[in-house]
């Protein structure tokens, strides 16, 4: 199937911070928290940040951004459609959880009646609002006014794929102009379990793995702009790339196994993974990030691929063509 | 070139019955889904309501492989979403075995993956590296299964629809618009030709200790002592909150032509869907309704209808101090003040959260299907109606054809659908 929108804008999510690790049975994850600084003039409300993850801190500065390099008008914000990818949320209400254990462990010799009466006392009153999967979604629109189409897509690396179809359709169906596609990925300790299980059924001896959380935010416009997106599938597209980009990639195999793919055919080969790992649910929205930030070094008309796999070893492909 | 779209099968599991039937008679017979909780202990909490389903399920599981029953055994929204496909593998495995995977969708709108924290508890207090996986992933069989509990029901799909890299497989995760969304989306991929079929829908159940005092400290369920049938009140001056509930509901969607290969005659078209945000605020609704009015003018321009053509509303309706006006002012503006019958019945069957809008929807369809419409039953002071006619006891025998149901979620995403009787 081919999509004909046009990628008007991008901008990218902070830096990362130097990766601390999680120890589990079977993993060694090692994982980075994406940061914006509280400098930045998009950053939100204070009163907001007490219901929002790190990753939704960033969702909300790197839209806010985007949106102020177009001219849009209030009432074409209102029908500027959002479409989100996430992956779950535990890590970062980890302190959370943690504090939740801590205090039924304290609670093991009570009653059912004390235990519960100190959950009540000890859970956070917004715990249910940081644990929600649409947060990103909800505060980017309280930030930029944004009110249109929308939905979350969960929770692997393919749902980038289908916030992207969705933001597509958008535009091809004329519900709006200009749609908003933003990947936000938690990693931390959700991660942990997640990996932890499927790395004690594949690998014999502790792995180590690679995911760091991270928030990145498309533009896509049916006004036509220097790169197009040209086609996306679940199947390997025909015809040669300059460039293939890769930002789901967990481990030094997967990382051979991406370069031996893609590596052979005259392409120049790049994945996420010596800087940041994988980034999960937000992995499509990166990988088109960096491909327009790398090909814009070269003048010549180029086409570029995206290549994601999640951990069921389902693959999505987006192709990108530069139209001047 | 796009394509009608028809609802040619649905069923339906909550508090009020396992399956269609027993959901139609329910609502014909005021019955209440709502009781005291006994699904894990609320002793000494300030609220004790909700609305279980009580029905022993292993029967509709025993087609699902040991390592799938064994993640719903710790997973209640994944259970019933099982559960609901019990009640329909048999009837649908037919067309889905005619369909190519590339002309399928499945899409799931399942709710918040809250930890099994006691047991979590007994198990950090037991090793120094607790075995954390147990509670992620429990088959230790399954190679591709993760332990998610969504990807793990959209896996036991894929043994129905096929592994093939074709079909569409997506879960929404928008919290109490979910499911409402999936239809949505699975809707407008099939009228644009890019499928056929889609198994649709979605479950949810935040009654378990961590969930439930999560919205007892956000305040959405109040403090009661009140009978548990009692305690939702919607539309009421007296409301004080909602009342949380379970359950899990599917639906077969089918292009045109699939349905005239198959020699199928559905009684219900799905005719639009519309969506919006709020851009107000994570905790409560625009008091204005400007993201409820959005989505519901969509998803009539989306059907291509005036207003006048909607019949009946199933409204969100929690039962909460800041959705029920905020609804009603919406409601009222999009519909120009004219005396459009309304009704919640989340009195009965409770707040299912990402399975609210599959359900509801469902419970639409079934009153379009037997011309009945549902009640308020627990409406005695009735805030402001704005010219809507706010129905409190069931209507039979009203003859209508068309209907919206709304579904809003905390963070401010709101989903309107219409669906009509062929």
């Amino acid at each position: 199937m081919a999509h004909g929108a046009d990628l008007a804008a991008m901008i990218h999510s902070p830096q990362p911070i130097p990766f601390r690790s999680e120890q589990g049975r079977s993993v060694r994850l090692e994982t980075a928290e994406a940061l914006v600084s509280s400098e930045s003039p998009f950053y939100p409300r204070r009163a907001d940040l007490k219901t929002m993850r790190a990753e939704t801190v960033c969702a909300v500065d790197a839209s806010a951004e985007m949106l102020s390099r177009v001219d849009l008008s209030e009432s074409q914000r209102e029908e500027t459609s959002l479409y989100s990818s996430t992956s779950l949320s535990h890590g970062q209400t980890q302190k959370d959880i943690d504090d939740i254990l801590v205090n039924l462990e304290e609670s093991l010799q009570f009653s059912k009646a004390d235990r519960n009466q100190l959950l009540m006392r000890k859970l956070h009153p917004l715990f249910g609002l940081k644990a929600l999967t649409n947060a990103a979604e909800s505060f980017v629109a309280q930030h930029t006014g944004v009110r249109g189409e929308n939905a979350t897509f969960g929770d692997t690396a393919l749902a980038g794929y289908e916030a992207l179809l969705a933001s597509s359709w958008d535009l091809e169906e004329s519900r709006t102009e200009h749609s908003l596609c933003l990947g936000t990925n938690c990693g931390g300790l959700y991660s942990l379990f997640a990996l932890e299980s499927y790395c004690a059924e594949r690998f014999p001896k502790v792995s180590t793995l690679r995911e760091s959380s991270a928030a990145a935010v498309l533009l896509l416009s049916s006004t036509p702009s220097e790169w197009r997106l040209l086609e996306l599938s679940r199947e390997k597209p025909e015809g040669t790339f300059d460039h293939v980009f890769s930002s789901s990639v967990y481990n030094e195999e997967a990382k051979e196994k991406f370069l031996s793919d893609w590596g052979n055919s005259n392409s120049k080969c790049h994945s996420s993974f010596d800087s940041w790992g994988s980034f999960g649910a937000a992995s499509v929205q990166f990988s088109i990030i960096s491909a327009l930030s790398t090909s814009q070094e070269n003048s010549k008309p180029q086409r570029v691929l995206i290549v994601e796999e999640d951990l069921y070893s389902q693959r999505c492909f987006i192709v990108l063509e530069r139209t001047s | 070139m796009t394509s009608r779209v028809f609802v040619v099968d649905y069923e339906l599991l909550s508090s009020l019955g396992v399956g269609k039937e027993a959901h139609l008679k329910s609502l014909r017979d005021g019955f209440s889904g709502a009781s005291f909780i006994r699904n894990f202990p609320v002793d000494a909490l300030p609220n004790t309501a909700g609305a279980e389903v009580k029905d022993n399920l292993s029967e509709l599981l025993h087609l699902e492989s040991p390592s799938v029953k064994e993640a719903a055994r710790y997973d209640r929204k994944l259970e019933l979403l099982l559960a609901c496909k019990g009640l329909v593998q048999k009837r649908w495995s037919s067309y889905l075995n005619q369909i190519p995977p590339d002309r399928v969708t499945l899409s799931l709108g399942l709710g918040l993956d809250i930890c099994p924290v006691e047991a979590m508890s007994s198990e950090r207090a037991s090793c120094r590296y607790p075995d954390w996986s147990r509670f992620f992933n429990r088959s230790g069989q399954t190679p591709n299964l993760l332990g998610n509990p969504i990807d793990t029901a959209v896996q036991s799909w894929r043994s129905l629809l096929g592994s093939d890299s074709q079909l569409q497989a997506n879960n929404i995760l928008t919290a109490c618009a979910s499911s409402a969304q999936a239809l949505g989306m699975a809707f407008r991929s099939i009228r644009r030709n890019e499928r056929d079929l889609a198994v649709v829908g979605g479950g949810d159940s935040l009654l378990n200790l961590l969930g439930y005092i999560s919205f007892l400290k956000m305040g959405v369920i109040p403090p009661s002592t009140e009978e548990a049938s009692q305690q939702c009140k919607p539309l009421d001056a007296l409301r004080g909150g909602t009342l949380l509930g379970e359950g899990a509901s599917l639906f077969l969607l089918m292009s045109e032509s699939l349905v005239k290969r198959l020699g199928l005659t559905p009684k219900i078209e799905f005719l639009g869907y519309g969506s919006s945000l709020d851009a107000f605020k994570i905790t409560a609704p625009d008091p204005e309704g400007v993201g409820m009015k959005l989505a519901m003018k969509r998803a009539l321009k989306d059907a291509a209808l005036p207003n006048n053509k909607i019949e009946y509303l199933n409204l969100h309706g929690t039962g909460t101090k800041a959705n029920d006006p905020a609804e009603v002012e919406a409601v009222s503006h999009v519909f120009e003040g004219r005396a459009l019958p309304v009704s919640s019945t989340k009195d009965r069957h409770g707040h299912l959260i990402a399975g609210a809008g599959a359900l509801e929807l469902g419970l639409t369809c079934l009153g379009l299907e037997h011309q009945f419409m549902a009640g308020t039953l627990n409406l005695q002071k009735p805030i402001d109606n704005k010219g809507l006619e706010f129905l409190r006891a069931p209507v039979e025998n009203r003859n209508y054809k068309i209907a919206m149901s709304n579904s809003f979620a905390f963070g401010g995403v709101n989903a309107s659908l219409i669906v009509g009787r062929i």
